[in-house]
């Protein structure tokens, strides 16, 4: 990986290159400042804490421009093309993959002041939003107008809506609401050749390929998506909450399963595995009313546990084996809106399948907990690298009938370098979503270093093997673009040519998703 | 093609497949050398088959493999192919216009697995969509894919042109049930997508090769997703006074999550024409809701609610009855064209547009005005969706004299009309019957920077164009 040393060898920024740029966006609108470059080396991706915390530096660009419009993002990119500049879109940064990490230098573009919607099609129920929109921002927005868009990932407060699309997000209501890619209906892109792409913003069409479905996770590496029309949903009237204990996990799996080929729509099923559920409720059946202190989502728990046995983190293998041994029932949160008597009704026929498959019911009250502290997790992170030890995410998703084989898998290959515990999420009628979280601590910055990529490799190669996608939400970035061949299965000629079609030059992004 | 390159393909073909999986009879040249493209029926009325269209040759492969080891041997020798299906497409998607080599995929018809667990089904791309949902059946599933053309076109057809089938609102287009893809590149290799409900993976590359019709590569079989059959059925008739009336209502009916199967709107003139068929009103417009599920009593609450509101949104309960027949009559509307189009005088058609809510009322007043100029129009409003619809036009152009010239020229107006009507309102020209030859000049104006971006991709995966050239307006031949 590139250093802030070889900076150096990137294409020269030259005076008159500031002055054309300055031009476009205005004095103000641009930086090289050394200490904007360096929060601009990064995203969220622990490896580079990780190497922060040793005092090293990922890869800052060369210079940061904030443009306010479509047409200064199209001179830019006209500009950056003409000398061949690598590009780098930006939201908030706030994505774990090293999506947004200047591998080659050049000029990230920070689409933060793009933030307007910019049309509200009521009758339509479609608004079309700019992509420097952050999402907490956009959703209090179209609420005041009686509408919710539905996309609430936990990163919600600090994660732009050009961010979600370019890779793929899906919020924690997917389960009714869809993934960005079931929401997006048009886009507008700036494509490398200066050229604006505008797709139509109709519901379907049979109009050849799907132009934005090309986009729509392209991870900046096809063109600056600049904004989007996205489907809205009436603000739901009832929204009813339910939590379930069940005996092992197998049983939980099943009624999530059996509930979604039912056709029912929840808005959230959140399953978790028998070890944090063990960190959340301390592996009883019994949820008492009130919240217990800590420890009560995945990662918070896991935060609160590591600090307590920080030491056998060095030896993740041994608490593996007692949690997974020890730790047996597991814990689902629902949660039904919109149409009241709908949502109802899907809430008594989810009771039924949930008791039917072993289910003990919990009452409410786990659900609506989830529900308070729903987006804490994203802020708790920083405080494991402070403690020494490091914590990450790993997100796949599978059919239904590889699902436990996915996890058992999954979970042996990570369990030698980790603490680790699972969740799942994101069901839909054919398979969900398997969300590991992990913990692991090593004594030098090397070891951790050859720790972390040692556990990413056989997570991801396990993950393969069981023939799982690599991501279901958090995308490619750099961390897993080694294993975009394998996870295309043949059809990689296929994504090259698109590269190639529509970024001859290779500026866009260079290096993410393996292209 | 010339006749030195034809008995070169033949001679190729048969090397690869022997003898029997071959055809070059002039009959079979002759059947093949067209789809249901409405202009091609005047060829024939005039008993022209243009040389230039006829096909060099047939070919029936029966594996993946056997696809691979085809196009391998074809692109080497630079013979362009088209997959074809069941020939029902109404574009001239798959009418050969190079001399290709046509690789008619029907004997690729197994459903290879029907999973329980997982609710997806796997087929051959060449299986006849009845023949699909018949097995299915039989297993205590529904693909819910009904475009009327069931009996007479294939899962590889649906998937190359986005299809749309009859209960879309609940069940999705094609596009929405493919889970992967299998298939074979223009250098020969065979890919496999992953199979996931969804990833995060980069573009969706399956979503690249569906509604591709053939030009980036040859669909040879799919996962899809599956639903259990319905376990309660409920279709009911409305009668509205205007189109705005039933339009709002649909509008309404979807955006509260009271998404039924079926949601078709007629006008007043389809209405009429289909009063007998469908025990409808004689005037204003017939609306018909269906609702089914698999579970019994949320599909009934939909229904219970959702019949409500469209009587409180001014609609008169018109019973059981015209949901009864229309599904009684559901696929008959394909096979009665041929009548009309037996009478040398007339020429019908039909033009599927997609078009936002707040713009569907406008779109297809412009449209009916336009197509009124030259010939008899009627609308449906159907395939409805959170954010708008279809309008499917069927239009009648007459010519009392038979001068068939005269009818492809009203033929052509008609078309303008619709499709100057679409781009100009920001509509989509086509919702669910593809491009193929016909569309592709509107196709170009309506995807703009996108057209040349696909005809880049084109050039990139397939440089030859040896992949049905030219549809979609993609790729240019190199003889």
């Amino acid at each position: 990986m590139n250093s802030w040393m070889a900076a150096a060898q990137y294409l020269p920024v030259s005076a008159e290159f500031l002055r054309e740029i300055a031009g476009i966006v205005g004095e103000e609108h641009l930086s090289q400042d050394p200490v904007q470059l360096v929060s601009y080396s990064r995203d969220v991706w622990p490896r580079e804490t990780i190497e922060m915390q040793a005092g090293k530096l990922p890869c800052p660009p060369q210079l940061v421009v904030w443009p306010g419009s479509v047409q200064e993002v199209q001179k830019l990119v006209l500009l950056a093309s003409k000398k061949n500049f690598p590009i780098i879109p930006l939201g908030a940064a706030s994505g774990v993959c090293g999506g947004t990490v200047a591998l080659s230098g050049g000029i990230t573009i920070d689409l933060k002041r793009m933030d307007r919607i910019l049309n509200l099609d009521k009758k339509s129920m479609l608004a079309e939003v700019e992509v420097g929109a952050i999402g907490e921002i956009l959703e209090r927005k179209l609420n005041r107008e009686g509408f919710t868009f539905g996309h609430f990932p936990s990163s919600m407060y600090c994660s732009a809506l050009g961010g979600w699309i370019a890779t793929r997000s899906a919020g924690q209501l997917s389960s009714k609401y869809g993934k960005i890619e079931d929401m997006v209906v048009s886009l507008e892109v700036v494509l490398p050749d200066g050229q604006i792409l505008k797709t139509r913003t109709v519901p379907r069409s049979a109009t050849g390929p799907s132009l934005n479905q090309i986009f729509i996770g392209s991870e900046g590496t096809l063109g600056i998506i600049t904004s989007a029309a996205l489907r809205l949903w009436e603000y739901p009237k009832a929204r009813e909450f339910q939590g379930f204990m069940f005996p092992d996990l197998r049983q939980g799996l099943e009624a999530i399963r059996l509930m979604m080929q039912a056709e029912l729509k929840p808005a959230v099923i959140r399953l978790y595995d028998p070890v944090d559920t063990y960190f959340s409720s301390k592996g009883t059946l019994e949820e008492k009313p009130k919240p217990k202190k800590p420890g009560l989502s995945s990662r918070r728990g896991l935060i609160h546990f590591a600090r307590q046995v920080l030491p056998y983190l060095y030896h993740p293998a041994l608490p593996n084996r007692l949690l997974q041994s020890r730790a047996k029932s597991s814990k689902m949160i629902l949660v039904f809106e919109g149409e009241p008597e709908i949502a109802a009704l899907e809430h008594k026929l989810a009771n039924a399948i949930c008791l039917k498959a072993g289910g003990v019911d919990l009452g409410e009250w786990p659900a609506r907990n989830w529900w308070k502290h729903r987006y804490r997790v994203s802020y708790t992170m920083s405080q494991a690298f402070d403690l020494g030890f490091f914590v990450d995410t790993i997100e796949v998703a599978t059919v239904w009938d590889n699902v436990e084989n996915l996890y058992h898998s999954m979970q042996a290959a990570i369990s030698r370098h980790a603490l680790v515990m699972a969740h799942f999420s994101h069901a839909y009628p054919q398979g969900c979503s398997i969300y590991f979280s992990i913990a692991a601590a090593a004594k030098t910055l090397e070891e951790r270093l050859r720790l972390y990529d040692a556990m990413w490799k056989d997570a991801l190669d396990a993950c393969m093997k069981s023939g799982a996608a690599l991501s279901h939400h958090h995308g490619i970035g750099i961390l897993k673009a080694k294993w975009m061949e394998m996870e295309q299965g043949g059809a990689s000629p296929l994504l090259k040519a698109i590269k190639r079609a529509i970024d001859p030059q290779n500026i866009m992004n260079p290096g993410k998703l393996g292209l | 093609m010339e006749q030195k390159k034809i008995l070169e393909a033949i001679n190729l073909l048969i090397g690869l497949v022997g003898k029997e999986r071959v055809k070059f009879d002039q009959t079979s040249m002759i059947i093949y050398a067209k789809d249901i493209f409405i202009p091609g029926y005047v060829d024939l009325r005039l008993g022209q088959t243009p040389r230039t269209l006829l096909p060099a040759a047939v070919c029936f492969p029966q594996s993946t493999e056997e696809v691979a080891k085809i196009v391998s041997r074809l692109r080497k020798n630079n013979i362009p192919l088209v997959a074809y299906g069941a020939g029902s497409g109404v574009l001239a998607a798959a009418a050969p216009v190079h001399g290709e080599v046509i690789l008619d995929l029907k004997r690729m018809n197994k459903v290879r697995s029907i999973n329980r667990v997982n609710h997806t089904c796997e087929a051959e791309a060449g299986i006849i969509g009845q023949d699909l949902e018949r097995e299915l059946n039989k297993a205590g599933f529904t693909l819910g894919h009904f475009p009327s053309s069931i009996y007479c076109s294939t899962l590889g057809g649906w998937l190359s042109t986005r299809s749309a089938g009859q209960l879309s609102a609940k069940y999705g287009k094609v596009e929405d049930m493919v889970i992967a893809l299998e298939g074979v590149l223009a250098d020969g290799s065979v890919f496999r997508t992953r199979a996931t409900p969804r990833a995060a993976t980069g573009p969706d590359l399956d979503q690249v090769l569906v509604g591709a019709e053939g030009t980036l590569g040859i669909i040879t079989a799919a996962l899809l997703s599956i639903s259990p059959l319905p376990a309660a059925q409920i279709y009911r008739g409305f009668g509205f006074d205007n189109v705005d009336g039933g339009l709002e209502a649909m509008r309404v009916l979807i955006q509260k999550e009271l998404v039924p199967a079926l949601l078709r709107l007629y006008d007043p003139l389809d209405t009429r024409f289909n009063a007998k068929k469908l025990s409808g009103p004689e005037t204003g417009c017939l609306l018909v809701a269906g609702y089914e599920g698999a579970n019994k009593e949320l599909t009934e609450l939909k229904a219970r609610l959702g019949f409500k509101l469209l009587q409180d949104k001014g609609g008169k309960d018109l019973g059981e009855e015209p949901g009864k027949q229309w599904l009684t009559h559901r696929y008959s509307v394909s096979y009665n064209q041929s009548k009309i189009l037996a009478e040398p005088a007339n020429l019908l058609d039909t033009i599927e547009v997609s078009v936002n809510w707040r713009d569907a009322a406008e779109l297809s007043r412009k449209v009916m005005a336009g197509i009124s100029r030259v010939g008899l129009v009627m609308a449906h409003f159907s395939h409805g969706w959170r954010d708008g619809v279809c309008i499917y036009f069927s239009f009648l152009v007459k010519e009392p004299g038979e001068n068939q010239e005269k009818l492809i020229e009203k033929h052509a107006q008609a078309w303008d009309a619709a499709m100057d009507a679409c781009l100009e309102m920001g509509a989509s020209i086509s919702h669910h019957h593809g491009i193929g030859i016909h569309r592709a000049k509107w196709l170009k104006k309506e995807l703009g920077a996108g057209h040349q971006i696909l005809n880049k991709i084109k050039n990139e995966i397939d440089p030859q164009s040896i992949f049905n050239p030219g549809k979609l307006g993609l790729g240019e031949r190199k003889e």
